[in-house]
């Protein structure tokens, strides 16, 4: 029924296209029309997800012998840093890890390397940061100084967090430590999280597969948001691709309206891998984003742990329930990038419309994910509020209590 | 030539678009003006313009564990919002404080009479408030002048404690038990309801609007009150909500030991125009039709439902006051009351709202610029207060049961 309607649309503007080209006064009529197809079209595009695969030639990313004209390849990473290469060789053939590749600390929040735009986490670019923020803050090399409790202190960056030594708000001990928090597998956010995947094959296939743009059926980690296994969202296609750069230009984060109770399963579920052993995986039974940050900070994310129920009075602040839409909250009606929400379904664009009522809290509505320039990974000057005169992300949803 | 036909003649020289222009210009320099020499002015809402959060008297925690930097007025010397700070929690941490407490906060909400969140910082013997709070006298002392040794209590906390031996207190428990969670009506029958699961103190005041109300200075538009059938407005702040507004014929009591100067602002205002209208505050809750079952252990004949009453002129269920809107003329009348004149009192000018260290019944210490003393129900504590304060005995033969016997709010004597 739906193809029959599509069909008798395309007809109409055919119809008109061709009626009014025929008559050179009427011919703007014909542009016009053509013009209205071709947006149509570029918009059913967009709406679904694309294949950004990695393209260019492999020697931007593997070196098969670490060795070009007796110089050693895998140096990638920025210029004084630990994670640099040293010249020694890294598994999967790579010029670089993980900090690598997505730290280069050059002044450029996207590398461009000969055909590839690789989004960086450690940059000096004074335009601003990726969504998920900036791992110079931690070390000082961005921002007002450097702190520990700025960011998620990643082993990768040589500089151990000095204040926690596990998970706030942690569940049960699952192991993670500050000497040991990675980038990606057992220890890590990115990737398969097994009890036996490591930083790099947690993540095999996954640039190579990488699927961008509206991601709401994740099934592998080349298909989930961020390569965060079973994260549902869109990331943002637009000009400021991976950026929450305007009310109108932002990634946008799956939420659910409940969070999910403190049983086993919230976070852990069996996966079947080749050649058929069954593996427990920890990801986010229901593909949030606060689901996914709780499977590692799980008294602040299960319901239990907000008060087992999903309205007020809280004991912590809750996440994957929806902003009310009554009372001071109904006031967040114009999407934020300070204190973004997430949407209960993942849209095909961003929108810079707030609906209270239906759209949720999130995690990511107070904090980054990699660092930010405030403690606690805020975004924005939380405890120097309100002497600071500046803006207070609390008030984007508490609208009463500026 | 005249100036003003100058100044015409050069005006019709602009074009509209230049005039047009020219305001515009005026305009932003003038917010531009406001924006750099009242940066917190003009970016100020409710909150900041309250006391907990105003940045240089507003809330700010002192305590083992938590953060000296945050600054004065934010939200987490309030509320925790993970039930902790930095991974962990800093103090108060052990007992019911212990782990995540509702509404984010520090410690437990409510608990009891004497055990409640409010009370971790408006207490006078460690107050998580740095620097303590020294501003929470009673009633009588701030806004009555009676600052005599004993005639006061220096903290709300010691206001809401009278609950054995003398005084009296309004009781927190029976707010939580007879008006959160309830559908109540005001004195005009409007029905209206709190959370069942608020502070008790929520019920009057909104601590995220509520602002400082002391004497020095005194400063009228600032009010502490919020009504519980308006939970999100303060009350008293307008001049639509003084008590002139509604009562014409309202007389302000003196200033303790004064005769020229008047409450609350011991100043020569004395029709109201500087006093909440505390009579629409109180009948929120205490009027002719709601049935409050009070356990106030300092309430004579406890347990029992508290007198209904009507502060206007008439009622369906009960006698109206004399006090209030009923015009019956004054009997046997003490300065600046006269006989025979028609006054309207506010509940204020006889009664404590948290508490009286040394009467029964919410009684202020002073009455009308004089100490009484009324700390039981015994015929010479009521005389204390009504002849004392504002009557003269004169031919009055008040021996039969006592004043009591026949005055009291809903009596069948008019209350009075």
């Amino acid at each position: 029924m739906k193809n029959k309607k599509f069909i008798k649309f395309i007809e109409f503007i055919g119809f008109i296209v061709l009626k009014n080209s025929t008559n050179s006064k009427n011919i703007i009529n014909s542009i016009n029309a053509l013009c209205f197809l071709l947006s149509a079209l570029c918009s059913l595009l967009f709406a679904l997800p694309s294949e950004a695969k990695v393209t260019g030639v492999c020697s931007n990313c593997h070196t098969m012998h670490n060795s070009q004209g007796g110089q050693a390849m895998a140096t990638y990473g920025a210029d004084g840093q630990p994670w640099r290469g040293t010249g020694n060789p890294i598994s999967f053939l790579l010029r670089g890890t993980c900090l690598g590749c997505h730290g280069m600390g050059t002044a450029n929040k996207i590398v461009a390397l000969e055909g590839n735009n690789i989004p960086q986490v450690y940059h000096t670019d004074p335009s601003g940061d990726l969504a998920a923020g900036n791992f110079a803050y931690i070390i000082g090399t961005k921002g007002n100084g450097a702190s520990d409790r700025k960011g998620h202190n990643v082993i990768d960056l040589g500089n151990l967090d000095d204040f926690l030594t596990i998970p706030p708000g942690q569940y049960h001990d699952h192991g993670i430590r500050n000497t040991n928090l990675t980038c990606a597998g057992t220890r890590g956010c990115h990737g398969t999280r097994n009890s036996s995947s490591t930083k790099y094959n947690s993540l095999r296939g996954a640039h190579h597969g990488n699927v961008e743009g509206r991601l709401d059926n994740p099934t592998e980690n080349y298909n989930s948001y961020r390569f965060l296994r079973n994260v549902k969202g869109l990331e943002n296609p637009g000009v400021a691709k991976w950026q929450n750069n305007a009310p109108d230009s932002h990634n946008e984060y799956f939420g659910a309206t409940t969070p999910l109770t403190s049983a086993c399963g919230t976070c852990h579920i069996s996966e079947w891998v080749p050649p058929g052993v069954s593996v427990m995986v920890a990801k986010p039974a229901s593909g949030t984003m606060s689901n996914f940050c709780g499977t590692c900070h799980g008294n602040f994310y299960t319901l239990e742990g907000i008060g087992n129920d999903v309205s007020s009075p809280f004991v912590r602040h809750p996440t994957d329930v929806f902003l009310k839409g009554t009372k001071e909250y109904a006031g967040y009606v114009y999407y934020s990038v300070i204190a973004p929400v997430a949407r209960t379904t993942v849209p095909a664009a961003a929108s810079d419309i707030v609906q209270p009522g239906t759209d949720v809290i999130m995690c990511l509505s107070c904090h980054g994910a990699h660092a930010t320039n405030f403690e606690h990974l805020m975004r924005w000057d939380y405890k120097g509020w309100p002497e600071n005169g500046q803006t207070n992300g609390c008030n984007v949803c508490h609208t009463s209590k500026n | 030539m005249p100036k003003d036909k100058w100044f015409y003649k050069k005006s019709r020289k602009f074009t509209l678009s230049s005039k047009l222009l020219t305001l515009c210009v005026m305009l932003c320099g003038g917010i531009l003006f406001c924006w750099l020499f009242y940066p917190n002015i003009a970016n100020s809402g409710p909150y900041l313009n309250s006391a907990h959060g105003n940045t240089i008297y507003g809330v700010k925690r002192s305590a083992t564990g938590f953060p000296a930097d945050y600054t004065q007025g934010n939200c987490a010397h309030c509320h925790e919002q993970h039930a902790g700070i930095g991974g962990s929690e800093p103090a108060p941490n052990t007992g019911g404080a212990s782990g995540p407490d509702k509404f984010l906060l520090f410690d437990e909400n409510h608990t009891s009479q004497t055990v409640n969140f409010c009370f971790d910082c408006h207490t006078s013997v460690g107050s998580y408030q740095s620097g303590g709070i020294s501003l929470n006298r009673s009633y009588s002392y701030n806004f009555g002048g009676n600052t005599n040794a004993g005639s006061y209590d220096s903290n709300i906390l010691a206001a809401f404690s009278h609950t054995v031996v003398t005084g009296s207190s309004h009781h927190l428990p029976d707010i939580v038990s007879q008006a959160l969670g309830k559908t109540m009506y005001d004195a005009d029958g409007v029905a209206w309801s709190l959370p069942a699961n608020i502070n008790p103190c929520d019920a009057c005041h909104n601590p995220h609007i509520a602002q400082r109300n002391k004497n020095t200075p005194y400063d009228a538009a600032k009010s502490a009150i919020s009504r519980p059938s308006d939970h999100n407005n303060k009350w008293g702040d307008d001049l639509t909500e003084r008590m002139n507004a509604a009562y014409a014929d309202y007389q302000a009591p003196y200033w303790y030991g004064s005769t020229t100067a008047y409450e609350p602002a011991n100043n020569t205002t004395a029709n109201g125009s500087n006093l909440p209208n505390y009579v629409r505050l109180c009948t929120d809750c205490h009027n002719d039709l709601n049935t409050i079952n009070s356990t106030n252990p300092r309430l004579p004949g406890t347990p029992r439902a508290i007198r209904k009453l009507s502060w206007k002129t008439a009622s369906a269920v009960v006698t109206a006051d004399g006090h209030g809107a009923l015009n019956g003329g004054i009997n046997y009348a003490r300065s600046p009351y006269v006989n025979g004149g028609y006054r309207t009192l506010s509940c204020l000018d006889c009664h404590e709202p948290h508490g009286s260290p040394t009467n029964i019944d919410l009684i202020r210490s002073s009455v009308n610029g004089v100490s009484i003393s009324v700390p039981n129900t015994s015929d010479a504590s009521w005389q204390s207060f009504c002849f004392s304060a504002c009557h003269v005995r004169a031919t009055h033969n008040s021996s039969k049961p006592g004043c009591a016997g026949c005055h009291y709010h809903g009596g069948g004597r008019g209350g009075f």
